[in-house]
């Protein structure tokens, strides 16, 4: 969720807001994927992606004659993301379940890399977002938000409506209950101090 | 505990997965277009709904006000074993704001307003219990009499020569004040939260505490007084006027906009209080008196419908549009209880002396934080000698605030065994 563009964004943001449906589709066009990764990451699976998606732009069509720019655009969508994230997850456990559903969303890599290279990484992939999962409600909102999609203790805090230092302190508890449970994925806890090399490397081309 | 190593590969796979933990590509997998294309037929769908509706009167913006109701949090932390949870801080979140009006740029559904499970709870329907002074009760029109009458989904009900007393056993007992008219949002038939709409008149209730959730509710146009499990009174002097007053004598309400679904998102309101607003502007109207003389003097629905019944008729309770005192009212009873908790004969009551230690130790423990919003729920299993055998918080509190409260819980003397459920809503 960029905020690479704020005065265009804020033009946009004012007339959506005011009813303008092509400003909005703009809006929901440039935040589009940063929400479905967002989504995607938050429920675990890509089965109800798209209605949860279109649940959050929705929402946002609703209230953004409410939006005063009072916080950031982006915090703000997070927000309202989160909140049917979880409503949505709420409903889903009052639902049946009838198979378990494979997380196999993993997107294919870029790179080339070799065939098994790429089946390594997608296990310890798929491993690291079970482990994110079984992770309690708030501490999984606030590893994802931060850890993962790189939004700041303080945005967070405006985002859950909790205090920053509650934002650490969840941040602290879910990154020592992911190392302890890393020792439960097999594919993971093999790679207790042997982690190293090319393999790890993010795809953006940053340093390891 | 940790190690370097562990921390090292957390690391590593944090990287790896914001790289690679994405979904699939617009392009794969899925119909990019027909997310797009559903999204804006549903926005065509909304918009022409609401051309048909008439625009509420109440400002939208305000109703994106921060859920302070903040019992969504599982795993309740027993005081008697406190082991510092790493979540100690949950349930208990300071709030920036000096006045009740909180965050104007949140979105409609706030965290905090989320959904929760509501605990098993009575589920008969409500029924017309008594009619006072010889009145006269109309259901959609036509004349009701007691004992025959449960509440639907939709009916319109008016009270006219007396006050209608209603009774959904185990959750709610309420009267509708002569000259009220009401219609039944939600009936709560099969069990759940009563919701009722109020045209003009007054509504007071008496509301069995809930666990999670709302109990009972009262809406005046955009406007909804939510109530968890509390004695109040809300009052709409004029058909279809804005201006609506709220008596609290016990416990906390909600004042928000009617939420789709969850606990209503809005202001809360700590017992004892005077409340006035207009529906057309609560933000910019609304005002909380805590002064307890100011406090319209409560009137026991229950006892009402057993003075009716024992008297064949009552003494009529005329309504009236004063805010304060209560003078025009003989009531036959004051204040009623929470029936989870049997209160002794005299008060305070088990509930009073753990809701004031609540009260005391959150002032003593955030004395310098500012404003601060408590939300949870305290249960205490009492034992045969009305000893408390545990006590624990849900969600929990800090341990500190925990540890304080707990003094008095365990000091307190309780009249009956068994669990008993005390809503904690605090709003410093």
């Amino acid at each position: 969720m960029s905020d690479a563009r704020p005065q265009d964004e804020a033009d946009l943001i004012a007339r959506a807001g005011a009813g303008d449906r092509a400003a909005f589709r703009v809006l929901y066009t440039r935040h589009r994927d940063a929400v479905s990764r967002l989504v995607f990451r938050m429920i675990g699976s890509t089965r109800d992606q798209d209605d949860v998606v279109q649940e959050v732009f929705f929402q946002v069509y609703r209230s953004l004659k409410d939006f005063r720019g009072q916080s950031k655009f982006t915090t703000w969508l997070h927000r309202v993301t989160v909140n049917v994230v979880l409503m949505h997850r709420r409903a889903a456990r009052s639902r049946p379940t009838y198979a378990e559903e494979p997380n196999a969303d993993i997107t294919p890599d870029d790179e080339v890399v070799a065939p098994d290279v790429d089946a390594d990484r997608r296990a310890r992939v798929r491993a690291f977002s079970r482990i994110v999962e079984r992770l309690a409600e708030k501490k999984r909102v606030v590893f994802v938000l931060h850890e993962l999609e790189g939004v700041s203790p303080a945005e967070i805090a405006q985002i859950v409506g909790a205090p920053v230092l509650t934002v650490r302190t969840r941040l602290f508890y879910a990154r020592r209950e992911i190392e302890a449970m890393l020792a439960d994925e097999p594919v993971l806890a093999g790679l207790r101090g042997t982690l190293t090399g090319p393999t790890t490397a993010p795809a953006d081309g940053s340093e390891p | 505990m940790s190690s370097k190593h562990d921390d090292d590969l957390l690391t590593e796979l944090t990287k790896e997965a914001k790289s690679h933990w994405v979904p699939p590509a617009r392009s794969e997998g899925h119909d990019a277009d027909e997310l797009d294309r559903k999204l804006f037929d549903r926005i065509d769908a909304y918009e022409a709904e609401q051309k048909k509706v008439i625009r509420p009167a109440v400002d939208g913006r305000f109703w994106g006000g921060v859920a302070v109701i903040t019992a969504i949090a599982a795993g309740a932390l027993v005081f008697a074993h406190s082991r510092g949870d790493s979540e100690s801080s949950a349930g208990l979140d300071r709030v920036e704001s000096t006045g009740p009006v909180l965050t104007p740029t949140a979105p409609p559904v706030a965290v905090g307003a989320l959904p929760v499970p509501e605990a098993p709870r009575a589920t008969a329907p409500a029924n017309l219990s008594a009619m006072t002074s010889g009145g006269e009760l109309r259901v959609d029109g036509k004349v009701a009499v007691v004992h025959e009458v449960s509440l639907h989904d939709g009916q319109r009900v008016e009270a006219h020569g007396g006050e209608a007393v209603f009774a959904a056993p185990g959750r709610v007992d309420w009267l509708l004040e002569r000259g009220t008219e009401i219609s039944a949002v939600r009936a709560g038939t099969h069990g759940g939260a009563i919701f009722l709409a109020l045209s003009v008149g007054a509504v007071e209730a008496q509301v069995v505490p809930v666990v999670a959730g709302e109990a009972f509710g009262v809406d005046v146009d955009g406007v909804r007084v939510a109530v968890h499990g509390t004695h109040l009174r809300v009052a709409r002097p004029e058909r279809g006027g804005a201006h609506v007053t709220v008596d609290l004598s016990e416990g906390v309400i909600s004042i928000g906009a009617p939420p789709k679904a969850g606990s209503t998102v809005g202001v809360l309101v700590n017992a004892p209080a005077h409340v006035e607003f207009s529906v057309n502007d609560l933000q910019a109207t609304l005002q909380i008196d805590h002064d307890p003389t100011h406090v319209r003097t409560a009137v026991d629905p229950v006892a009402l419908a057993q003075s009716s019944a024992s008297a064949g008729a009552t003494p009529s309770l005329p309504f009236t549009t004063g805010t304060t005192g209560g003078s025009a009212i003989n009531p036959p009873a004051v204040t009623p209880h929470p029936p989870s908790i049997s209160a002794t004969a005299k008060p305070p009551s088990a509930t009073e002396i753990v809701t004031a230690a609540v009260r005391k130790c959150a002032d003593e423990t955030f004395r310098r934080s500012g404003t601060l919003t408590i939300s949870s729920v305290l249960t205490v299993d009492v034992n045969a000698d009305g000893s408390a055998r545990l006590a624990s918080f849900n969600p929990p509190l800090g341990p500190e605030l925990q540890s304080c409260i707990a003094k008095t819980v365990y000091a307190t003397s309780w009249s009956e065994p068994g669990a008993h459920l005390i809503p904690i809503e605090l709003h410093l």
